[in-house]
């Protein structure tokens, strides 16, 4: 049986080039959600987890979360984790969460 | 949160479950097609969720769409109750006929009421307002604030103030009284003091103008006591505001009357009640019967019915009709003369409040069936009034 190939997501060794609007951001010396762009994340200790610029989700299961961010992967792991809002932009995590990676 | 929960209660809350298929895409897609869920929990291979009651009808698509078997385990909110309801046109009915009335019964003025008068009788003020158009069951679009102050001041020039608030249905009138100077001359006009009473002068003192009186003259009433005519030295007339104080000895007679032959009221049969309900000046009777005829003594209590402070334009008219029989006494003279003599002193002390008493005397006579009691009273008191000269001046046209 052929063996399936799976994308490795391993963390990148060297820090990306700094996009268009972070230079932008940079040169007007504003934060970089003036410009847009970017997802934000507001976390409430590690119960509740808001993600605005929420561009899908990928996997979904009480001990773990995928969310599709654009350019990144957000992987929330956990227990009891459930969405208590979903909306177009927006994803409201609740739950008791354990740890908060970003993938590219 | 509290928003959050009525919108979804009014847009209406339907859980279900989706089992199978692929719960990622389900949710994605639920997304794209801007169905609202909420509460989202994904428990062995089960995903549990809420959606509102049109939510719902296009979630099946979906479920579809990805292989997800959908079934919903309850429904709340109020389209499920106005579904329930929807046969039942009587609540509809019932609801708008309530607003209806509800709206036209708050466009009427249900009461007037005034505050801030203390000696101005309230009846008085609503009277008056009630002429102008302002009284219980008036339209709220018929009145006219600011034309009912500037008019209500006109009619009533006892008020200094007057403000007529609508709040609700209620009109409520504040006022304030004004306080009404004595009618003095103006300390700018010439005047004359003259005599109020007939009497002999104790003392006179004029601080402006000549006494044309000294102590110890008789005095009759209009007699003039300090005159404002004053000659200067080279002879010309000026006319002055004359002031001072005349003190003088007068003489009061209150004479009362009491016949012996007196007709007595004496309460006989049965105290009749009746009650009606008035509303809006309509008297309803709430009792069966005819009124007492004959000889027969009213008395009426209205009491207006209410809630706190707010009073509606319908009350409780209670009239007690006590029959009474007619008898003729005859008093002998000792007894009218004690009556007389209580009805003399009752009337002295109203009418000599405020002033002294030097000597009292009393007399009494009996003629042609009645007592005549009279109490001669020496007084000391103030007799001049001031009273402006009538002059026409030599610049006027």
């Amino acid at each position: 049986m052929k063996k399936k190939r799976r994308r490795s997501r391993a963390v990148p060794s060297e820090v990306p080039p700094k996009s268009m609007k972070e230079k932008v951001a940079s040169a007007l010396e504003v934060p970089l959600s003036a410009v847009g762009g970017t997802p934000q994340l507001l976390l409430s200790g590690n119960r509740e987890l808001t993600v605005e610029g929420c561009k899908g989700i990928l996997e979904y299961d009480e001990d773990i979360i995928r969310l599709n961010l654009g350019k990144l992967i957000l992987r929330l792991t956990g227990r009891d984790l459930s969405l208590c809002t979903l909306t177009e932009d927006t994803a409201v995590v609740e739950g008791y969460l354990l740890s908060i990676e970003f993938l590219t | 949160m509290f928003i959050i929960r009525l919108l979804h209660f009014l847009m209406g809350i339907v859980p279900f479950e989706a089992i199978g298929g692929f719960p990622e895409r389900f949710l994605n897609l639920c997304v794209q097609n801007k169905i609202a869920l909420w509460d989202c929990h994904s428990r062995k291979g089960i995903l549990t969720a809420c959606t509102t009651a049109k939510g719902y009808f296009r979630l099946r698509a979906v479920a579809k769409q990805t292989g997800m078997r959908l079934h919903h385990t309850g429904k709340s909110g109020l389209p499920f109750v106005l579904r329930r309801y929807r046969k039942r046109w009587g609540i509809v009915v019932g609801l708008l006929l309530f607003m209806a009335v509800l709206w036209v019964l708050s466009s009427f003025i249900w009461s007037v009421k005034v505050v801030g008068n203390e000696t101005i009788p309230t009846q008085y003020i609503t009277d008056t307002l009630a002429s102008m158009g302002l009284k219980s069951g008036v339209l709220k679009s018929s009145v006219d604030p600011n034309a009912l102050q500037s008019e209500g001041l006109v009619a009533m020039p006892e008020l200094s103030w007057l403000a007529v608030n609508i709040k609700g249905s209620s009109a409520v009138v504040e006022v304030k009284e004004r306080g009404m100077p004595p009618e003095i001359v103006p300390s700018d006009r010439p005047c004359n003091i003259k005599a109020t009473q007939d009497g002999i002068i104790l003392d006179i003192t004029a601080l402006e103008g000549i006494p044309m009186v000294a102590q110890g003259d008789a005095v009759v009433n209009g007699q003039l006591l300090i005159s404002g005519t004053v000659e200067d030295k080279a002879g010309h007339t000026m006319l002055k505001h004359a002031r001072g104080t005349v003190i003088a000895q007068t003489q009061r007679d209150i004479a009362v009357q009491v016949p012996y032959q007196q007709t007595k009221r004496t309460p006989s049969g049965k105290l009749t009640q009746r009650r009606s309900l008035v509303l809006f000046g309509l008297r309803i009777p709430l009792t069966i019967g005819s009124n007492p005829q004959g000889n027969v003594e009213i008395q009426s209590v209205e009491r207006p019915l209410s809630i706190g402070d707010v009073e509606f334009p319908i009350s409780v008219r209670i009239d007690r009709y006590q029959p009474y029989t007619e008898e003729v006494i005859t008093l002998s003279p000792d007894q009218a003369e004690e009556q007389a003599r209580q009805q003399a002193k009752e009337q002295a002390q109203t009418d000599l409040a405020g002033i002294e008493v030097l000597n009292q005397a009393e007399d009494v006579q009996h003629a042609d069936g009645v007592c005549i009691f009279t109490i001669h009273t020496l007084c000391k008191e103030e007799i001049g009034l001031e009273e402006e000269i009538q002059y026409s001046s030599p610049d006027s046209p």
